[in-house]
């Protein structure tokens, strides 16, 4: 500590601490991924993984299909109380932006659920947006989802860009995270 | 990766918890350290919690302001907890004025009070880092080193460990170390090294918001800290 009492020593310490942060800072610079296809990976930041499911009515849903649009993809089960919560908001959602470019899929984890019970429930609640069948946990397995709910936000681009575990979703900020999203390539 | 816990029906998130600890042994450490240079251990816990608590409901009730007309259709999201319902900056604003306010009416000394608190600071931070270990954020830039881990299909630095052992270095340094002189000095030595581990660390991170041909602005950032810290320190050492 002394020597920095020393303006020699001091002088030296500062330009050697600039020059090696200056060396330091050219050698990281991140490379642009220009031309890279991003990976597909459940997180934010990477593609969204695709998959194929069945909703209630017999109709088959892919993910690829609906690049372009802003969807976002909610995992829930009947039995669990938080998903049931978070329901009417993602049913306004669905009501509020759907016209405007938002797909909202609630994907059912069946393999813990039963079709009946969310069909029921389904029912019960009005809902209109469509509710996929995971039976053999396919999307749950790809999105590693190890908790109801957990939902995932997917950009115009196929980009995952917000993830929520747990639940209920703040309906403000699911219509703002929407909304911003759907500016960015307006 | 253990982002989840489950235990029976509970979903525990491991990240929270492992911040939470990391929350909580660092204002113990800061209380032990404030019991060593002979300042009230009580209100420098205290000082911490208020200046956090006013942290998390300060950004909150920002963000809710700012997005008032959504809030107001959609009331019930005002409490339901979600960190990037945060306004982040101005409740950094608002944490400091209340700490500032809070430090006044107990006469804590403003630099003892600093000097105390870096230690457990660090190990916040250290806890931090944990926390991104644990949910796979903050990850690093591909690599081929032996070392090297599998995330997001690509091995690649380890750069939340090299964040962890970094800072598990500083605190041991800062609590081995007899650092003596005008006080203050503790915190300028705290803060330079943090700056300086973190413009080293930075730059392994594959994902940071860049300028020009790839340069990570925050590095920069971290250079005028490191230097300001180290003026400061001097500055210190000068007048002892």
């Amino acid at each position: 500590m002394s020597l920095l009492a020393e303006k020699r020593w001091w002088y030296l310490l500062l330009a050697a601490i600039l020059i090696l942060a200056g060396m330091w800072i050219n050698l990281s610079r991140l490379q642009p991924a220009a031309g890279q296809e991003i990976a597909a990976h459940p997180y934010t930041g990477f593609r969204a993984p695709d998959f194929s499911l069945g909703t209630l009515e017999g109709n088959v849903v892919s993910l690829s299909d609906l690049h372009g649009q802003v969807v976002v993809i909610n995992f829930w089960a009947t039995w669990c109380t938080p998903c049931r919560l978070e329901m009417p908001a993602l049913e306004h959602l669905h009501q509020e932006l759907g016209s405007d470019g938002v797909v909202v899929l609630g994907v059912n984890t069946t393999h813990q659920d039963s079709p009946s019970a969310a069909a029921d429930f389904v029912e019960e609640r009005e809902l209109t947006f469509p509710i996929l069948l995971d039976v053999e946990n396919i999307a749950g397995s790809a999105y590693e989802v190890q908790a109801t709910p957990t939902t995932f936000v997917i950009d115009r681009e196929g980009v995952i860009r917000f993830i929520q575990i747990g639940g209920p979703l703040d309906e403000a900020f699911l219509f703002s995270e929407a909304e911003s999203l759907l500016e960015e390539m307006d | 990766m253990l982002p989840i816990l489950n235990i029976g029906p509970l979903a525990l998130q491991a990240p929270l918890l492992i911040l939470l600890a990391g929350l909580w042994l660092g204002i113990s450490l800061s209380e032990r350290v404030a019991g060593k240079a002979s300042l009230p251990e009580g209100d420098i816990g205290n000082l911490l919690l208020v200046t956090l608590g006013t942290l998390i409901l300060g950004a909150r009730l920002v963000f809710v302001i700012q997005n008032f007309p959504l809030y107001f259709n959609a009331p019930l999201g005002i409490i339901l907890p979600n960190p990037d319902t945060l306004a982040l900056l101005e409740g950094s604003v608002l944490a400091v004025i209340a700490a500032v306010v809070y430090g006044q009416r107990k006469n804590l000394p403003l630099w003892e009070t600093l000097d105390v608190l870096i230690p457990g600071v660090i190990l916040f931070l250290m806890a931090a880092a944990g926390k991104d270990l644990a949910s796979g954020a903050a990850y690093g830039t591909p690599s081929d080193l032996p070392w090297a881990i599998e995330l997001w299909g690509v091995k690649r630095h380890p750069v939340q460990a090299y964040e962890f052992l970094i800072d598990a270095v500083f605190l041991v340094l800062m609590l081995r170390l007899g650092v003596t002189g005008r006080p203050g000095t503790r915190f300028f030595l705290g803060t330079a090294l943090l700056a300086g581990g973190r413009l080293f660390v930075e730059g392994f991170r594959a994902e940071a918001f860049v300028i020009g041909g790839g340069w990570r602005v925050v590095q920069f950032g971290l250079l005028v800290v490191l230097v300001w810290a180290l003026v400061m320190l001097r500055k210190r050492v000068v007048s002892t």
